[in-house]
């Protein structure tokens, strides 16, 4: 009788792991455990099975569910390294200060409040229009993108929408498809022993490729256009949520219209063109949206802090 | 008969139970717990990296947690995002044994780590990892962000909840 009732919650168990699968790929795996396990307890399958249907299950999950906040920090670190091979920093303590200061307020209020070392923002010394977000919360800003900036609600319209690439986790969508599963089977092969040197030198050209895969979408091919607006959709919100008008986006879609060519360098080349961009923000905002009237608190310290930027 | 009818109600309710009272881990370093469920509420304490907690209440997407390992439970709201229901120590066979502190538990990670990155820059020296570092240095205390948005009329009540 006993044992009736023991399958009968396994068998509930599973078919509500089931159930599941439709509704969230990162409850997936959880679920899949937990109705393996409790379907093992109950004597329905062996230990080992159980193992086997989790092993498979994880096999075919995609790099945004295998790679932890930690993996993508170090990610994140080395395509920072390698955007600043290409662009280098601008050395201005002040300026980079108010911008960390912005932008990690803003992140506070997005969907990934925070990530696993932290939101960090830096100035680019260069006059080309662009701005790049690695995965972990790396962000970096242009020069030319700040001078695009009228006051520091349009700037927090650009770092939210930055901010939102890193909340949608885009960066991981740009991995070579396989290179994760590569990577995963490395690790998973070594099992509990201590890392050795040839896992160590594939997992080294794994990561190196992964690295490659992202910085090359962020700095010459762009998301695709869902990206992009799903970045916009994020920047709207966190906007709102911290208490600046998200018109603010707008405003500096339009004042980019006007400096960044399309198909140019830059922000021109890697965004679809801001009048395509415009209309699906003015969907965002509704109709008639009040326009930004920048409280005199904030443009103070706006001009003050990018003295030397704008 | 009765016994067993019993005994399997029992069984249902507390797989009920033990479903309402997840547990959870904390995938980021420091992790600020809040007073309430809102982006900008009081930080009230901060959980480690790997750090099992038990989910009390929801509220979109916040989670009231209590921790589990410590001697003085601490509870407080965290955002989901913060959280991940695999135990991270025993991700790649870490070796159980050592979630002693999270130090341990960051080295015992495997995957994209500090030591594939210490690979990778010995490869590639030209990489200017240094400028990252100072980078992350770049941390603004939650007081000086706190003033930020009360001088910039931002922020009132908290933020508005997510």
């Amino acid at each position: 009788m006993m044992r009736r009732w023991l399958s009968l919650l396994a068998v509930i168990g599973l078919s509500f792991g089931l159930t599941l699968v439709l509704v969230s790929c990162q409850a997936v795996q959880a679920v899949t455990e937990v109705g393996t396990s409790a379907a093992a307890a109950a004597g329905i399958i062996s230990e080992q099975q159980a193992k086997a249907i989790t092993r498979s299950t994880e096999a075919i999950v995609k790099a945004s569910e295998v790679l932890t906040p930690e993996n993508e920090y170090y990610i994140g670190r080395a395509v920072g390294a390698t955007i600043l091979s290409h662009y280098p920093p601008l050395d201005n303590s002040k300026a980079n200060r108010y911008l960390n200061t912005l932008g990690q307020a803003l992140a506070m209020a997005s969907d990934m409040p925070q990530t696993y070392g932290g939101y960090r923002f830096l100035i680019l010394d260069s006059d080309e229009v662009n701005a790049f977000a690695a995965p972990g919360g790396f962000i970096f800003v242009t020069r030319g993108m700040i001078r695009c900036c009228r006051h520091e609600s349009a700037l927090a319209a650009v770092l939210a929408h930055e901010i939102g690439h890193v909340q949608c986790r885009h960066g991981l969508a740009s991995i070579r498809q396989g290179r994760i599963t590569q990577a995963t089977v490395t690790v998973l092969g070594e099992g509990a022993k201590a890392m050795g040197g040839e896992t160590l030198k594939q997992l080294t050209e794994q990561f190196q490729g992964t690295v490659e895969d992202i910085t090359k979408t962020l700095i010459v091919n762009g998301y695709s256009r869902a990206a992009e607006k799903e970045a916009d959709t994020a920047a709207v919100e966190i906007l709102r949520r911290v208490g600046y008008n998200p018109a603010a986006l707008l405003e500096m879609l339009e004042a980019m219209t006007t400096r960044v060519q399309p198909g140019g360098p830059g922000f021109g080349k890697t965004h679809p063109p801001p009048a395509d961009r415009i209309t699906i923000v003015k969907g965002l905002l509704g109709p008639s949206p009040a326009p930004v009237e920048e409280p005199p608190a904030r443009q103070t310290r706006f001009s003050e802090a990018l003295r030397g930027v704008l | 008969m009765n016994v067993c009818r019993w005994f399997g109600l029992w069984l249902v309710v507390s797989s009920l139970a033990a479903h309402a009272a997840e547990r959870l881990y904390v995938q980021i370093r420091a992790a600020p717990i809040r007073s309430s469920p809102a982006p900008f509420a009081p930080v009230i304490g901060t959980l480690a990296y790997g750090e099992p907690v038990t989910v009390i209440e929801t509220s979109g997407a916040w989670r009231n947690v209590r921790t589990e390992s410590r001697t003085e439970a601490l509870s407080g709201w965290i955002h989901l995002s913060a959280l991940t229901p695999k135990a991270l120590s025993l991700q790649a066979g870490a070796d159980t044994s050592v979630r002693a502190s999270s130090d341990e538990v960051a080295l015992a990670g495997k995957g994209f780590t500090a030591q594939v990155e210490n690979q990778l820059k010995t490869a590639n020296p030209h990489l200017p990892f240094s400028a990252i570092d100072k980078m992350e240095k770049m941390a603004i205390p939650l007081d000086d962000i706190t003033v930020f948005l009360e001088k910039g009329g931002l922020a009132e009540k908290g933020g508005r909840t997510p």
